[in-house]
């Protein structure tokens, strides 16, 4: 159950953000992360893969067109974790994934439902937050209820808009445990879209670094990540070196100026 | 590289752990809205029973229910008042109430605005402009008489009204406060035409205008409750069909997108079927403010944000609202009765007040 972007471009109001974007096959059970500067089209190419945006070019899961897909069939198959937070109103965290579980799981039994709600709150370590309304639910707590909107569908693509923004780092590592158990050795795919580097390098199995002017390469991530590509793509200069045990770590030095373009001949 | 730290299921601080099973303890919270909807529901029919049993000549609340159960008992006299003029009265208040205050939610939710409600977007006054307009100029259509033009009018304005701030917002891509301040721009510029209509109008006209903005039971009639009771009916079912998205839509409308709920569809659809609650309540009555805005927050501090209990919860607490100002509007000035609304503010702010200090003081937020 691969995932195929071919000559995909999106955007906003015939402003494509980018343009015939073509990546290597996304293998089934990865976890991607998608990275890159601000405003360089991330949250853009899960709305897009959410069926949010008007696309052009082919969006491929096993083997079938995303965007020939109705809405209605796109919904059991797509999860989306957006940017924004749920907002602190008073309803209560269990609703709130009921509602979700609701629209895209129509058919289930009260029992299945009810299962499946119980095991995404004992998933996230969220139990506690079950009865409790949004709107009495700090920032990071509500971010949980959405992750738990989204894993309690079982969805065969999970797109998460940084889900751990708003996280303190017991809780990021919690997430990121829970995505992980949700596509390693299944069919799912994950693409988080992260500004944490050594998140990426810790728990994703391929990233995906998305550059001005539409560039774009994926790839596992310590051959991806390279001091070289970072000056490029973030203009900083980096290093790369491995902690005690031996994991990666992303180590920013220093902002660098941009090459002016106007010195480019 | 991928060995990921162990998973530690801890708890937020300060959230005590849910003990046994979660979907037993939601289905007794569950249990405690359904409840407060009954409440809610008794209330206003207590109140109805009050508002029958009060008036001008005094009838004792024994009589009333004793009336209610079997108008045969009484005497012809008081089998008028009550069939005829009390019934009818008090039926009309928790109609045109609960048409108002599921309106208010429905608007609130789809606008995602605390603020929305049909009279501070407008829509109320495009029905009194259309209102206004029959009255003044006496116009009729395919010879309908006034009485059935006067609430057409209404509608189709109150309908036009909705449209156009939806047609603006789209056309210019506006988000849903840019929608809000449409309708708000649109209120002062109908309240700015009625006022243009009623300098040009003669003073019969001026009085039946006047009479119309400040809503009044004292034309309803069995007929008039039972057509405003069918457009409740039928709306009531559509509303409720869309609880689990609108459900959604307040939590988050990205959410709510990619779980497939068509949002925009949905917010025309729901302005439309807010026109013809707000008309049908209005058509009759006249403009009633306060209600569509503040009965949802009641409904919201009592039940929540789960549409399946908000929805009817708002209609209740509306019904409930404009029942009690009616009583009030018995009382207020001993042997006369007010036009009810110039009381629903005043007996709706008191009560407001009183749940959100209840609220506080159980340390909960809003």
């Amino acid at each position: 159950m691969s995932l195929k972007l071919e000559q995909l471009t999106a955007g906003y109001r015939r402003r494509p953000v980018f343009r015939d974007l073509t990546l290597p096959a996304i293998e089934p059970g990865s976890l991607v992360a998608v990275v890159g500067p601000n405003a360089v089209g991330k949250s853009t190419l899960l709305k897009s893969l959410a069926g949010l945006l008007p696309v052009q070019g082919r969006i491929e899961l096993d083997g079938q067109d995303l965007t020939a897909l109705a809405p209605a069939m796109r919904v059991h198959r797509i999860g989306y974790l957006p940017q924004p937070l749920p907002q602190a109103i008073p309803l209560v965290a269990y609703e709130t994934v009921l509602s979700a579980f609701r629209s895209a799981r129509g058919g289930w039994s009260r029992e299945q439902t009810e299962q499946a709600i119980e095991r995404v709150f004992d998933t996230l370590g969220i139990r506690s937050l079950a009865l409790r309304r949004l709107s009495e639910m700090s920032g990071g707590q509500r971010q949980m209820v959405g992750l738990a909107q989204v894993l309690v569908r079982q969805p065969q693509l999970m797109l998460l808009d940084e889900p751990t923004s708003a996280l303190d780092l017991h809780w990021q590592l919690n997430v990121l445990n829970a995505v992980k158990a949700a596509t390693s050795g299944t069919d799912a795919i994950a693409m988080v879209a992260s500004h944490d580097l050594n998140l990426a390098l810790r728990y994703c199995d391929q990233v995906l670094v998305l550059a001005p002017g539409g560039r774009a390469v994926m790839g596992e991530p310590e051959e991806v990540l390279t001091p070289e590509l970072l000056a490029r793509t973030y203009h900083i200069d980096a290093r790369i070196e491995r902690c005690s045990r031996g994991h990666p770590i992303v180590l920013a030095d220093r902002p660098v100026m941009p090459v002016p373009t106007q010195e480019i001949t | 590289m991928n060995d990921t730290p162990g998973t530690a299921a801890g708890t937020f601080a300060g959230s005590p752990a849910v003990q046994g099973g979660l979907a037993g303890q939601y289905r007794k919270f569950v249990m405690r809205r359904v409840l407060c909807l009954v409440t809610l529901a008794l209330a206003a029919v207590t109140a109805v029973v009050v508002d029958v049993a009060s008036g001008p000549s005094s009838l004792g609340l024994l009589d009333v229910v004793r009336g209610l159960l079997n108008p045969a008992a009484l005497d012809a006299g008081t089998r008028v008042i009550i069939q005829d003029i009390r019934i009818p009265y008090a039926l009309m208040a928790v109609v045109v109430g609960a048409c108002l205050g599921l309106a208010g939610a429905e608007m609130q939710t789809v606008l995602n605005n605390p603020l929305a409600s049909p009279y501070t977007l407008g829509v109320g006054a495009a029905a009194t402009l259309g209102a206004s307009l029959v009255i003044v100029f006496n116009l009729s259509l395919f010879g309908l008489a006034s009485h059935i033009l006067l609430p057409l009018s209404a509608f189709v304005f109150a309908a036009a009204a909705s449209l156009l701030i939806l047609l603006l917002s789209r056309t210019l891509g506006a988000s849903v406060h840019a929608v809000v301040l449409f309708g708000i721009a649109l209120l002062f510029g109908i309240n700015a035409v009625v006022g243009l209509i009623q300098f040009v109008a003669d003073a019969e006209s001026v009085q039946q205008i006047v009479f119309w903005t400040m809503g009044s039971l004292a034309r309803a009639s069995m007929d008039k409750v039972v057509i405003v009771a069918l457009v409740l009916a039928v709306c009531l079912p559509f509303s409720l069909r869309n609880a689990w998205a609108m459900t959604l839509l307040r939590s988050g409308e990205e959410q709510a997108r990619s779980l497939g709920v068509p949002v925009e569809r949905m917010r025309l659809v729901v302005l439309m079927r807010v026109s013809l609650l707000t008309a049908a309540a209005m058509a009759f009555v006249g403009e009633i403010g306060f209600i569509g805005l503040v009965a949802p927050h009641i409904a919201r501090l009592m039940l929540g944000e789960d549409h399946r209990f908000l929805l009817p919860g708002s209609a209740l607490a509306g019904a409930l609202l404009l029942s009690l100002s009616s009583i009030a509007s018995k009382l207020i000035v001993p042997g006369v009765v007010l036009p009810v609304g110039i009381v629903t503010a005043l007996v709706g702010i008191p009560l407001f007040i009183a749940l959100i200090l209840g609220r506080s003081g159980r340390g909960a937020a809003l």
